[in-house]
């Protein structure tokens, strides 16, 4: 391998004492104080987590699990362990059931995901044969005030579709605000 | 002795051997499904052909039997094709079902289509042929019809195994279906049928959808069930057992009855019981020391062996009975009938070690009689035995005598007024040997840790003598005994 040798530059007197860097620094923080004095509305950071930045309807990150239904309102999971056998994360737990009268003989009477062990990859919407697990409720799943929150249970994952609508809100801020974040990084590297 | 060539490789096989058989023998594996070493032959799925220098057509390898300077091809194109183009036949109305069926993950179909199908199927979805699904085919069974293959393994184990005839198959081409007689399949083996079967047309209704057979890990053991004691497969997961199979490696047909033995393990006691109320363990242990070095001062403790303990359990109970509590008055003396009756697993003797107990009790203890006619007397203060063994003293305990037994499954209903009862582990969680009805020492293997004490270790604890018996003494007086066996 070769190896290449970088030699920073060696900073002039005046960076030396620091001084007039500071002084740079905090015409920088004192404008942005100003700026976001007097024009609230252009503040690009938010809140968080009491403000959340809803995503772009053309995201396609993974998000929060859901278990899609059938049209007469069954789980259309018929508990197969598929998501459970492919999950790293060991975080999927199911439990099957006997139904007599419905499509598929097999239900999950407990299907638990613990957001707090899954590591989003999606092994488990790729595992299901039944088309039955999603990753596209937009939901980004933060933090909880415990670990039983984390839990997501049968009943949460079946979202009902007025939960689901969440996606296709717009969000013009984010993407905003990585363009400006592309511009700099390029400006840098000029 | 034939000796013939299969895959390039010469092989003596024996006189009379198919060639399934000899190939297996030399590690040569052939696909089969109608096929089980403890059946006939009847060579219905066609999935076992082999191409045979010098015949015009390819032969069914199970039933062909081998003769002097054959060559065989178990792996040329032409058996591949041929394997390919069976498995088609077979899959041509077989459902979508493998998310919900039992059987994924040990499926022949499965198995063999990722071996030899792999192809893309050409049959519509909608002309499958629709058969009945799900039904109760007995007690411990259900049928799928249209998951099934028609191997007859079924059939065939009915007749020639059990000879109740409860299955058979009816009419003809693709609208045959296997056919079970109006009472359903509930002869005392009817669980066997849903391990012989190689796709999941029968399934078991204890195993049904509880657990995916990838996750099972398996322990290979004994069964407990009564004096035969069958080599089994315990399938176990996290702590829990899943059922309970014939080993592979020793084939022999379980009894229903065996394989339900593990649900006692859902119900395992983890308190102590005194007089019918849970209770924890030291306030049981010191009630029951306190009784046991009062009644040890007038010399009226009583103790029994257990024909369902350990070999080890009942000698360290031996030697406790000897060294530590330094009594008389106990007996290994318990005799039972044994003798397999229908001719293929059911022992008449329920319990796994009295075979042992017969030698055993010739040198330590008294007599089963002059035991029990003391009991009549009533001059014991505390009588010291397994739950299970105890019920049979019941009618003869006095109503004053304290009963310490030891159990491993919570016995609700207590016959005895006084009565402290200890959780020891069961078999599944320890190790321990036992002796079968034809003398031969068999061994449980753990499958997951114990979750309690064993019935020596509460003794020591109760009494409290540790000079006077210690473990080493204890363990050589054990393995002194095994060794003797």
């Amino acid at each position: 391998m070769k190896i290449t040798k970088i030699n920073n530059r060696n900073l002039s007197f005046a960076e030396k004492i620091y001084l007039s860097e500071i002084v740079k620094g905090m015409i920088v923080t004192a404008r942005h104080f100003f700026a976001n004095l007097f024009h609230p509305s252009r503040i690009i950071t938010v809140q968080y987590p009491e403000k959340k930045i809803p995503l772009s309807e053309a995201a396609r990150f993974r998000t929060r699990h859901r278990l899609k239904k059938r049209k007469n309102g069954d789980a259309k999971c018929v508990a197969c362990y598929m998501c459970q056998t492919a999950c790293p994360a060991d975080c999927i737990d199911i439990e099957a059931g006997e139904k007599e009268e419905s499509i598929a003989e097999k239900y999950p009477v407990k299907f638990e995901i613990d957001l707090s062990r899954c590591v989003m990859c999606g092994f488990c919407v790729e595992a299901c044969p039944e088309d039955a697990i999603a990753m596209d409720t937009l939901i980004i799943p933060g933090g909880a005030e415990s670990r039983q929150e984390l839990k997501l249970s049968l009943e949460s994952l079946l979202l009902d579709s007025a939960e689901t609508s969440e996606r296709g809100a717009v969000n013009r801020r984010i993407s905003a605000m990585s363009m400006q974040n592309a511009e700099r990084k390029l400006k840098n590297a000029k | 002795m034939p000796r013939i060539t299969i895959d390039g490789k010469i092989i003596e096989a024996e006189k009379g051997e198919t060639i399934l058989k000899a190939a297996e023998r030399n590690g040569i594996y052939i696909p089969r499904f109608c096929y089980h070493p403890a059946l006939k032959i009847s060579g219905t799925c066609r999935m076992c052909v082999v191409e045979i220098e010098k015949f015009p057509k390819l032969m069914t390898s199970c039933s062909t039997e081998v003769s002097e300077g054959m060559v065989i091809r178990t792996d040329s194109e032409r058996v591949r094709k041929a394997r390919k183009q069976i498995l088609e036949f077979l899959l041509l109305n077989h459902p979508l079902d493998c998310p919900i069926c039992d059987q994924a993950g040990e499926c022949f179909l499965q198995n063999y289509y990722m071996d030899w199908g792999l192809y893309k199927s050409r049959f519509p979805l909608k002309d499958k042929m629709k058969k009945r699904k799900r039904f109760d085919a007995g007690k411990h069974l259900i049928l799928d019809n249209e998951r099934c293959v028609l191997c007859t393994r079924c059939v065939r184990f009915t007749r020639e195994i059990t000879g109740t005839n409860e299955i058979s198959v009816l009419e003809r081409g693709d609208k045959s279906y296997i056919e079970v007689d109006e009472g359903g399949i509930n002869n005392p083996y009817s669980l066997n049928i849903a391990d012989i079967c190689p796709v999941g047309a029968f399934t078991s209704k204890d195993f049904r959808f509880r657990q995916r057979s990838w996750f099972l890990k398996r322990t290979e053991s004994i069964c407990l069930g009564c004096a035969t004691l069958c080599p089994v497969e315990i399938h176990h997961n996290k702590g829990k057992i899943y059922r309970i199979v014939p080993s592979q490696k020793e084939h022999r047909w379980l009894c229903d009855e065996g394989r339900l033995t593990y649900h006692k393990m859902d119900r395992e006691l983890r308190t102590a019981i005194i007089n019918g109320n849970a209770a924890d363990l030291p306030v049981a242990l010191k009630k029951g020391g306190a009784i046991i070095t009062s009644s040890l001062k007038d010399s009226s403790v009583a103790l029994a062996g257990s024909p369902y303990l350990s070999i080890e359990d009942n000698a360290s109970l031996a030697f406790l009975a000897q060294k530590l509590l330094e009594i008389s008055d106990y007996t290994f003396d318990f005799v039972f009938k044994q003798e397999i009756e229908d001719g293929i697993s059911i022992n008449s003797d329920k319990t796994p070690n009295s075979r042992f107990l017969r030698g055993f009790a010739r040198k330590h203890g008294m007599k089963m009689t002059e035991l029990n006619s003391k009991l009549e007397k009533g001059k014991f203060g505390v009588f010291i035995c397994e739950r299970k063994t105890l019920l049979q003293f019941f009618p003869r305990i006095d109503e004053k005598t304290t009963v310490i037994s030891f159990a491993f499954e919570p016995p609700w209903k207590t016959p005895f007024k006084n009565e402290i009862i200890f959780p020891i582990p069961s078999y599944f969680q320890k190790e321990g040997s036992f002796m079968d009805f034809k003398g031969k020492i068999k061994k449980t293997t753990p499958c997951f840790p114990a979750s309690s004490k064993n019935i020596s270790e509460y003794l020591r604890e109760m009494v409290g003598g540790g000079n006077k018996a210690n473990k080493e003494e204890e363990q050589e007086f054990i393995t002194k005994l095994l060794s003797e066996l």
